[in-house]
């Protein structure tokens, strides 16, 4: 029986996951690292049921129900009872969480209409984690309003049982290669724009994903990898626009978050990503877009090799086992982690397009739902973020901005309304 | 349904604006309505930022009025009136003027603080001549105390500033140099000597007045990149 579990498989407490460590010492008075989830049924939230199936569904999700502690070395989890109240939405998403406030959750479910969001932080899980929290969430509602019975499976989760030991563990540890290769990506070219204090703008993409998804396949590419191509260009514009002496000789970079489930075969419901940095430079000369969809197809490729992605792994697991971090006190630990984050973090990279993929629900489910949508709270260095999700026939693209230029969406936007595809627009009003 | 004109995507019908680009929407066929179903609620969330520099200002405050007031009591216990104890409580109210004033700024307003320092120095000065005497205030430690506050509050505006450029900023806080040394060899010199002699503050004077002649002539070549590249051909 490891640490952390009692017996039965029932976690009291739980080390926090490699990913998750480096999160709440780089948190700052106005910043944690949220991501946020969210669907969009055929009716109005009722608000009770949402209640009930709320606390059923953490109840499987034991990552979930816990709060973050400091320990004399770590941060670790530890266990909560019951479930956060459900707020009411907001206009600006994925403001600073206060734990306390929350009644210590590190996760929020808030309500708008027809809509119910789920914002949280990453130390509990990532997208896929997030993702698979939230369509279990709706089954549980869905069959408490409707009275139906929503078959479980895949990442829709059974509530009648509880979470295995393996689904709690730490695929990171599990999965690290016998190599640890630590790798060094160069810097990459940087937005800056005019700060917005305390607001998140956010711009919705609508566009018809199995044009997209056509126009990939034709080209012999994902989707993935035709979207972070259009971004790219969107990048290499703002740079083109901008003309900075001082970033001239750094290349434009989209980080790809890629999930590690699938290729380890791994089912954990806590973090379990790792990055990809793809991008190119400007000063070859201006790119067709069928070369560059080429070179980010290459790239990507060469990037998420499971070997290499496992070596990449052991090497941060090798940072957490190292003797000296360990036996480091948090007390100096946390600020020494939170400058190498603001310096490393997400530096290597202009900015960060997350695809949590198409989603796929049961029938029962698929007639009280409209829509998904997935998107990034802001990131601590990149003031621009970007985020996909495809469902019933239409891919939902968020773009999530702490500055006041909306540049780098117009020019994706743009570019894809200029290769003929329709793009629909909407975004949260901020002035 | 509306599409922008400049950009060309479809908007959302609560869209009044192009989200991308701000070009308000304009469609007969479907004007802008108030009460379509907007995609966030219009209330944004009000982040709480900590109050740490509220509390740092008042645990300093009361850890300061302990001495304080331990001070004055003892003074007034023993003389039955104020005397010695005015030293060390001016210097604790100087302490906390300088410690916990700015706690209580959110931005750091440097110009202002170097103000208020100044200004509490000479103070603290004032009241150290009121007790001990003397003529050292008028002639000697008031003139050199303001002519330092406002030469850094002097350089402080000029490199904040927005509009000049930076050889300018430069300029004009090398030539604040230049004239804050010889000043305040002029006020050391009539205080020991009672005449006006001025030797060391001239060396640096001259090196500032040289530096400032090296900024113009970069900042101008600079600025004439062409003209520079030009003649710098290799």
């Amino acid at each position: 029986m490891k640490h952390g579990f009692e017996k039965g498989g029932q976690a009291r407490w739980l080390p926090l996951d490699n990913a998750a460590k480096i999160y709440p010492p780089a948190m700052t008075e106005g910043w944690n690292a949220l991501f946020r989830v969210s669907v969009t049924l055929d009716e109005p939230v009722d608000r009770q049921i949402l209640k009930r199936a709320l606390l059923r569904t953490v109840a499987r999700f034991p990552n979930f129900s816990m709060r973050l502690r400091r320990g004399f070395f770590w941060y670790y989890l530890d266990k909560l009872s019951g479930a956060p109240e459900i707020q009411d939405d907001v206009q600006n998403p994925c403001a600073r969480m206060m734990f306390r406030e929350n009644g210590g959750f590190a996760f929020r479910v808030r309500v708008y209409g027809r809509r119910i969001a789920v914002e949280i932080f990453h130390v509990i899980t990532d997208g896929a984690g997030g993702l698979s929290f939230l369509k279990t969430l709706t089954a549980e509602y869905i069959s408490i309003k409707y009275g139906v019975s929503v078959p479980r499976e895949g990442d829709i989760l059974d509530c009648s049982v509880q979470a295995s030991e393996e689904e709690l563990a730490d695929g990171f540890l599990k999965h690290a290669g016998p190599k640890a290769v630590p790798e060094a990506p160069g810097r990459a070219y940087r937005l800056y724009g005019t700060p917005e204090k305390d607001f998140l703008h956010v711009t919705t993409g609508i566009l018809d994903a199995e044009d997209i998804s056509s126009r990939a396949k034709a080209l012999g590419v994902t989707v993935t990898e035709y979207l972070t191509t259009v971004l790219l260009f969107a990048a290499a514009d703002w740079k083109k626009a901008k003309g900075s002496v001082l970033q001239a000789r750094r290349p434009v970079k989209v980080t790809v978050p890629v999930n590690l489930r699938k290729l380890f075969g791994c089912r954990t419901l806590r973090n379990f990503a790792n990055y990809a940095n793809v991008g190119f430079d400007t000063r070859y000369g201006d790119y067709e877009f069928e070369e560059a969809v080429r070179i980010v197809h290459h790239q990507l490729k060469l990037e998420t090799d499971p070997k290499r992605l496992a070596a990449k792994v052991a090497s941060n697991v090798g940072i957490e086992k190292n003797v000296f971090m360990r036996l480091v006190p948090l007390v100096i630990k946390d600020p020494i982690m939170s400058l190498a984050y603001r310096i490393e973090g997400d530096r290597k990279s202009t900015t960060c397009l997350s695809n949590l993929g198409l989603v796929k629900l049961p029938p029962e489910m698929e007639a009280h739902v409209e829509r998904f949508d997935f998107m990034l709270g802001s990131l601590i260095e990149n003031p621009v973020a970007s985020a996909a999700i495809g469902y019933g026939g239409k891919l939902y693209i968020n773009f999530t901005r702490t500055i006041r230029e909306q540049f780098l969406e117009r020019a994706f936007f743009t570019r894809l309304v200029r290769m003929g595809i329709h793009v629909k627009i909407e975004s949260n009003g901020g002035e | 349904m509306s599409y922008c004109v400049n950009c060309g995507v479809e908007l959302g019908t609560s869209e009044r604006y192009c989200p991308l680009c701000g070009v308000e929407v304009n469609n007969p066929a479907a004007p802008f309505d108030e009460n379509a179903e907007k995609p966030f609620p219009s209330g944004a969330e009000q982040i709480r930022h900590r109050t740490v520099r509220v509390l740092a200002a008042r645990v300093l405050s009361l850890l300061l009025a302990i001495p304080l007031l331990s001070v004055l009591l003892v003074d007034l216990v023993q003389d039955g009136r104020l005397t010695w104890s005015l030293i060390p409580a001016a210097s604790i109210a100087l302490l906390f003027m300088v410690a916990v004033f700015p706690c209580l700024f959110k931005k750091p307003k440097v110009w202002l603080f170097m103000l208020f320092g100044t200004l509490e120095a000479a103070l603290f000065l004032f009241v150290l001549h009121t007790i001990l005497g003397g003529n050292w205030l008028w002639l000697f430690a008031l003139p050199i105390t303001l002519l330092t506050g406002a030469a850094t509050i002097g350089c402080c505006l000029i490199t904040t500033a927005k509009r000049p450029s930076l050889p300018l900023k430069m300029i004009v806080v090398l030539l604040i140099v230049m004239v804050y040394v010889i000043v305040l060899q002029m006020l050391i010199e009539i205080y020991l000597a009672g005449r006006i002699r001025l030797d060391w503050s001239l060396y640096i004077a001259v090196a500032c007045g040289i530096l400032s002649i090296v900024v113009l002539i970069v900042g101008r070549l600079y600025k004439k990149s062409e003209a520079f590249k030009k003649k710098m051909f290799y």
